[in-house]
Formats: structure tokens, sequence, C-alpha cells
């Protein structure tokens, strides 16, 4: 007993000289688990000498936890995987504007906030992925519907998509109100969601197996991202999304003259307010938004990069140059709208059943 | 003379007060989540309560838990009875080997199940439909059944010869003796031990959002994670206490005034049956279906995920992260049981009714849900850093949270959540050690820290090493408070197989997976052994 109560006061101790060292740090609240982004980290402490410090947690439980620790944050950065985080962290007041010249030139206004409470770091399409024994890529793009088309009954039982708990999906409607109306977007999810072949189960991949294991459903909707993880499983024997990306393809939705545009979503990240480790942290977000880095986001994480300079991908640039895109047109939307229509968004997917009306 | 006074001088009063200070402790996380529910409803219940959402999804989790309650007592309970009664081949192993799911978290079950349905899609048919609830009941019972085989088998074990030699003289059938004897004296364990497999039910949301099963679990998750509403995720964490307590109460109700049989009588055990042909053949097909299905499947996937991905290894910091792991597991079973021991001594000195009711607020963590419970102990972590912790080391300088940026909130966190399985154990050791002896201590003029020091705690340290392994197995499988508290850059090996399974690379959460079941499937296999050793001694 008495060693171990000598033990938690040695404990103790080391805790607190450990705070005590005073090295530099950047201090981050991130959705982001990847590998990549932990490798770009180390070249970042390596580069200046400044530690990247990390906790992954869900973007909104960051969010509160920044809130109830007021005027001192632990972290210096919030970083989601998701606009519509980014934008309600705005409205929370938990961000600061940053002047920088080089997150301004490096980083298109498009891809951030208008006060510069957040910056857009890589982005990624909301997607379909069709089967291909069904559809030619010329097939697809004359016959697969545009995102409005996609809730009419004509697609009844032939679409599948995961849960409306992911935060993608909840964006998507969240872009669909502001494109449509609310109205308008209300009878939108209820038609999608009678479309759904099945009960949403499963995250973005299994619905691409799900679409070439099922003969006659043939549109999943999936985040471009996943779709390059598939591709890097496709022939893998061991894997269960073996041969997948063989079976099916990826489609860039509503690239046409007088339609919307394929829905993007980024990452991205802001400097909390009263950030204990300020210009450190301006220091990251400038050298994620740098060319090089943005090449390997491109590269190793299959995101698009958002820094136009940067080289997109020869696997990311084969999915557009598959489908003829030059340009891709992308949902001519403030990105913020994604955080103002978010409870609206889940409001209408909750009240048309979303995750429960497949049959 | 002045030993005489450390032992004598009056102590009772200063018992109390720890023993209420740990119980306001115990309570204060439970406190900021009762408090962050005192709002006006948001837009969003309104809508779930004006549609009936409410309603469909509460009765949904009454399904899931009858459903997963019921199988898992059944398979636990079956067990149990198949290897006190009767004698085959292999038993001994067996015996063990039906421990085994219990090393493999739930999540990870769910996970690995999507690859086994891939290979043998003749299973997904079986084990997903509507009456699993997609599967999310299959999951649930086969991995947390040994709850209820392990406290059954140890039960039965010590509790009924004396009964069926009874019955036997009196000439019953193998059958009336398991429906008339046998299942109405285990019937208070059973109840016990299954309630901790729906409690771990409740706590999750990886698996029934992974399955898509619409519990309130799903919608706490909506309200909480995807809206950030702390007040409507705090409502429908109340609302699930009141169901876990209508079902224990009204067990406590439908069971009266029957009590656990009392086992300090003489331990002699039973004389196992030989099996027939026929029995021998149902037993071992019947444990060859709940050990494939709940042990060797799982771990031949998680193998297969293995070798696809060796070149991993080298990048993952396997043994830095066990190691972390491990050290935060030690740190808060110490605090737990050191706690358990010295609250469960103090209470012991009530009165019946006033240790029941104290008891069971001892116990409240544990029943909470660990997401809201997380947010629990964070407000209340943060608002004790803001208030004290934060000015001291800013006087040396420091910007830094003292609880929240280092691992004693998540050590906390854990000690809020496991501590009644500690505490519940050593208080259930007191009560059946009965009166006397205390009543002897205090008559010889002993105070409360004398008799806790050479009366309780030698009585008390035979299960030390028990709750410890519980607590082991608890904590190193233990998700949502460890991703929910943990400090910077810290990792174990939970959140590092939760980090790879969100990612979709199950194959690489696949290591992590392993060294969990691997470490428990150690201690486990070490208290069966270990165990019986002791028997001999």
């Amino acid at each position: 007993m008495k060693k171990l109560l000598s033990c938690l006061i040695i404990l103790g101790s080391i805790l607190i000289l450990v705070s005590c060292n005073k090295e530099e740090v950047v201090n981050v609240y991130t959705t982001r688990h990847y590998d990549a982004d932990d490798l770009l980290y180390d070249k970042f402490t390596e580069q200046t000498g400044i530690k990247v410090n990390v906790i992954t947690d869900k973007a909104l439980v960051s969010i509160n936890k920044i809130k109830e620790q007021g005027d001192a944050p632990a972290a210096d950065i919030y970083m989601t995987a998701n606009a519509g985080s980014l934008a309600i962290a705005k409205s929370e007041n938990i961000l600061q504007p940053i002047e920088s010249t080089i997150l301004g030139s490096n980083i298109p206004a498009k891809y951030k906030d208008e006060d510069n409470n957040w910056f857009g770091l890589t982005k990624r399409a909301r997607v379909y992925i069709y089967d291909t024994d069904t559809y030619t890529m010329d097939e697809a793009k004359i016959q697969l519907p545009t995102y409005e088309e996609l809730a009419d009954s004509a697609w009844d039982g032939k679409v599948v998509a995961r849960s409306m708990t992911n935060q993608y999906n909840q964006d998507l409607v969240s872009s669909m109100i502001e494109i449509l109306g609310e109205s308008a977007a209300v009878t939108w999810v209820d038609g999608l969601s009678d479309n759904f072949a099945r009960n949403a189960e499963g995250n973005d991949r299994s619905q691409a197996k799900y679409i070439y294991d099922t003969a006659g459903v043939d549109i999943a909707i999936a985040n471009s991202y996943y779709y390059g993880k598939l591709e890097a499983d496709a022939n893998n024997a061991d894997s269960e999304y073996h041969n997948v990306a063989n079976g099916t393809n990826i489609f860039f939705p509503n690239q046409g003259d007088d339609e919307s545009g394929v829905h993007i979503n980024i990452s991205g990240a802001g400097v909390i307010k009263n950030a204990a480790n300020k210009e450190n942290a301006i220091q990251l977000l400038e050298f994620l938004s740098e060319e090089e880095q943005q090449t390997t986001f491109s590269s190793t994480n299959y995101e698009f990069p958002v820094n136009e300079d940067a080289t997109i991908s020869s696997q990311l640039q084969g999915w557009l140059d598959a489908q003829g895109i030059t340009t891709l047109k992308e949902q001519d939307i403030n990105l913020s709208i994604y955080g103002t229509k978010n409870s609206k968004a889940v409001e209408i997917m909750t009240t048309s059943k979303w995750d429960t009306q497949g049959e | 003379m002045k030993k005489h006074k450390l032992n004598t001088f009056d102590d009772r009063k200063l018992f109390n007060v720890i023993g209420i200070l740990i119980l306001i402790f115990l309570f204060l996380p439970i406190f900021f989540i009762i408090a962050s529910s005192l709002t006006k409803n948001s837009d969003y219940l309104e809508l779930l309560i004006e549609e009936q959402f409410i309603r469909t999804y509460l009765f949904n989790t009454i399904e899931l838990i009858l459903k997963v309650g019921i199988i898992s007592a059944f398979i636990g309970f079956t067990m149990a009875y198949i290897v006190t009664f009767y004698e085959f081949k292999y038993r001994n192993i067996l015996k063990l080997l039906l421990l085994l799911p219990l090393a493999i978290p739930v999540y990870v079950g769910a996970y690995t199940y999507t690859g086994i349905f891939n290979s043998w899609p003749f299973l997904e048919v079986i084990l997903k439909n509507n009456f699993t609830m997609n599967g999310s009941v299959f999951i649930f019972s086969i991995f947390l059944y040994p709850y209820v085989y392990l406290a059954s088998r140890s039960y039965l074990n010590k509790n009924i010869s004396e009964y069926i030699d009874v019955a036997r003289t009196l000439g019953k059938s193998e059958l009336s003796i398991f429906f008339k004897i046998i299942l109405p004296v285990a019937r208070p364990v059973i109840f016990a031990s299954t309630a901790l497999v729906i409690f771990e039910t409740l706590s999750d949301f990886a698996v029934v959002n992974y399955y898509g099963a619409q519990t309130l679990s799903y919608i706490l998750n909506i309200s909480w994670l995807s809206l950030g509403q702390k007040d409507t995720a705090s409502k429908l964490a109340i609302l699930l206490l009141f169901v876990i307590f209508v079902l224990i109460y009204s067990e406590k109700l439908f069971r009266g005034k029957k009590e656990y049989a009392n086992d300090s009588i003489l331990f002699c055990p039973y004389k196992r049956r030989r099996t027939t042909g026929k029995q021998s053949l149902m037993i071992y097909s019947f444990i060859f279906i709940v050990l494939l299905l709940g042990l060797f499947l799982p771990v031949v996937q998680l193998l297969k995920y293995v070798s696809m991905n060796l070149d991993y290894i080298p990048k993952l910091n396997i043994i830095k992260i066990t190691l972390n792991t491990l050290f935060t597991i030690f740190v808060t079973a110490s605090i737990i049981i050191i706690v358990g021991i010295i609250l469960s001594s103090i209470i012991r000195n009530y009165k019946h009714k006033k240790r029941t009711i104290l008891s069971s607020l001892a116990s409240i963590g544990y029943s909470v849900p660990s997401i809201v419970l997380a947010l629990g102990v964070y407000m209340f972590f943060i608002n004790v850093d803001k208030a004290i912790f934060f000015p001291i080391l800013k006087l040396f300088g420091v910007n830094k949270y003292l609880l929240t940026s280092t691992r004693i909130a998540l050590i906390f966190g854990l000690f809020f959540k496991f501590f009644s399985i500690a505490y519940s154990y050593f208080d259930q050791t007191l009560i059946k050690t009965g009166d006397n002896i205390f009543e002897s201590a205090k008559t010889l003029g002993n105070n409360n820290l004398f008799t806790m020091i050479k009366i309780n705690l030698p009585i008390l340290r035979r299960g030390v090493k028990y709750v410890f392994i519980i607590l082991f197995i608890d904590l190193i499988k233990e998700l949502t408070l460890t991703y929910s508290l943990r400090p910077f850059n810290y990792k174990s090996l939970s959140t590092e197989v939760y980090r790879y399974a969100g990612n979709e690379m199950i194959e690489v959460a696949a290591y992590p997976s392993l060294v969990i079941i691997l470490l428990c499937g150690l201690v486990i296999t070490y208290v069966e052994i270990g165990g019986k050793n002791d028997k001999i001694k």
C-alpha cells in the first residue's frame, strides 16, 4: 500500500515535470486519423523543430471540449474532415481570424472561410460507384442520374448508401437544401431513402461491395477517397474487397452544362481562439497548404489538393480522364452552409427514415 | 501505549466522512450529466418525441437487451451446467476455451465478422436477419455470454451439490432436477451476470452503428456526435438508465426476499456424471458451435488479416502502445482496488437498508453509457482544472491543464466506470463473512482503522487477484472513455483498433486486436490454472 502510494506521488511529480518541459509545440485536435497526416507532421517537426501533439476525436466532441476549456484552450488547431464542422466551430466562436499571405495565395477563396477562420486543406467528392456489368463508362455518362434524378422512382431498389450518422451524407443533404430549397430537399431525401436497396449498414466500401455482389443494385453513394482504397485492394486475393474495383467504376455526377456540379467536401483547419501557440499553429497550416505537402496528400491519401499548383496523383487524374473531365465541375455553394444547414439536414433524414427505408 | 491509542481512538466519524466523500466523488460526473440535461428540449428531441421515434428506439433497445440477455444467459448457463455436472473428454481444456470469447472486444468481433461473412456467405444468412437485429444480437451474445458462464460456473460449483444429493435420494429425474432445483437456485446469479452483459450491450456504440441497429444508442450518437447536443444526449442517457433500473428492480421484485444461497457452507465438490454417447455428441456439437463462432472463426480471420499486412508491423510501435496501455491499466486497477476495499469496509458498518442504498450509489457509474459518462467526467475534470490546477501551474509559468492534459482524467474516468466491479465483489465478500468477526473486533475495543487493516484486509486480499483480472479484461478492451479522455499523443491498443477500423483498415486493426485477445487470453488462462492450484493448496 505504502509502495503504491509513493509510486503514485512519483508519477504525479513526473507528470508535472513533463508538463513544465518548454519545447516548441503545436497542439492539434483533429478528426483525421491517417498515417499520411502523421508522416507530414513528422516532416514538419524535422523542418521547424516544432513538435506536433495530436488528439483525434469526433468533430463536435472536440468543439464541446474547446468550449468547456473557455479562455485557455488546450489545443491550438482544430482540424476536421468535413466543412460542416468547421463552419459550426466558427459559429460557436472558438476560432480566430488568421491573416497569412501564404495561406491566402495557396488556398482558393471557395475552400476557405470568408473571415479567414478556417482553411481547406484537401478535397473529396461524394461520387457514385457503379457496377460495370450494367454500364460501360459511355453508357454511364448518358444513363446515370444526377443527384436530383437519383430520387426518382426509376431508381427504386437500385441505390445504396451508408447510415445518416455519416457526416458526408449529412453534408450532401445540406448542399441539396441549399440548391433545391428546403421543401424540395425534403421530397428529394424522401425519394432517395425510398430508393435504397437495403437498410443502412457498413461503411462506404461495403456499399461498393454490395453493388458489386448484388445483381440489380447499380449505384453506391460513396466518397472518392474510398474508391482509391478499393483500387488498392483490387488485386489482393485475401482482401474482402478483392476485385470490387475491377467490377465497378467511379463516376462524378452532375457534370453536364446545366447541372449543379459534384458535391465536394473539404478537410480543413482553423486556429483556436486564444491559442497558446498561435504562431506555431499558423506555421503548421501554411506548411500543409504548400505545394509539396498538397501533392503528398493526393498521392498517399487519395485526396484532391486544394492548392492549384499541386499535382493531382495519376490515380485520381485517371478517374477524371476516364470520364472525360478536364475541369471538375463542383457545386457552386458556400461550404459554410454545411454547418448552418446541418441540424435541418439531420432532421429531414431522421424524418424520412434514411437508415430504415431499404427493402 | 501509543499503539493502544492508535487502535482505540474513535475514528467512526472520520470513516463516515471519508465514505461520504468517496461517494460524492463517484457521483460528481453524474451530477454534471444531470445538470446538463436541465434544458428546454431541443428541436431535434421534440421531433423525435412528436414522430414517436423515441418510442421506436426505446422498444428496439428493450428488444435488443432482452434478446441478448436471454441468448447469452442460455449459452452461458447451459455451458456452466454442462462443465459442472458432466464428465467428458477434454472437459478441462474446453472449460477454459469457453471463457475466451470474452477476450474479444465486441467492436473487433463486429468488424471481423464482415470478413467472415465474406468467406462463408451461408453464415451471413443464418446470423444476420431480422431476429438478430441485423447481426447485433448475435455479436453481443456470442462475445459476452462468458460473463454468465463464469459467474454461473463458480456458483454451481459451490452451492448446489447438497441440494442435488437430496433430490437424487428422493429419486428425481435429471430433467426435473435441472428445472426444479438448479435453475431456481441459480436464478439470482444468472440475473446478476446477465445484467453485466446488458450494461456492456447498452454501452456499445460501435456495433449497433456498424450493423445499423436502431436503438437509443444510435439516436444518442446522432444527437451528440452529429448535432453536438449534449443536453439531448444526457436526457437519452437518463432514459437508458431508467430502462436499466426498471429491469433490475423488477428482477428484485420478482425474486422477493430470496437471497443468494450462503456459500460459506462446506465446499463439497459434486461428482460429475459420465456422459452417454448421445449426450457426448450433443455436448461436443454445442460447445463446438459456440467456440467456432465466438473464438476460432474470429481469431483465424484476424490472423488472416495480419498475414496480409506483415510489412505494417514495424510502423505500428505495438510494444510501446502495449506498455502504455498496461501502465494505465495497472494504475487504474490499483486505485480501484484500494478505494474499493476502503469504501466496502466503511459501508459494511451501516445497517442493511442504508447499506443497500449506499451500495447502489457506489455502483452507478457502471450503468451509465460510456459515451455520456465520458462527457460528464470531462466536464467535471475540466472545471476542477480551470478552478484549481490551471491557476496554480500558471504561477510556475506553465499554461497547461493538469488533469485533462495528462492521463489522470482518463484514469479517473475508467475508475468511475469500473469501480463497481471491485466494490460489489468486496461488498459481497464482507456480507458473506457475516457480522460476528467484526463485532468481536469491536467488542475488543478496536476502532475502524484497526479492524480494516487486521480483519477486512486479510479477508478481501484473496479476492484481489480475481478482481484485478476482471478489471484487466474490461480495461484493456475499453474504448469509448479512453478515446474521449486520453491526453495528446496517447495511444492504447483499443484506440489503435478503432483508428484503423474506422479508417477501413481492418487488416491493420487486426494487430492491436490480437494483442488484446492474447493478453486477455493469458490472464484468463492464468486464473483458470492458478485457481486450480489454489484449491489444491
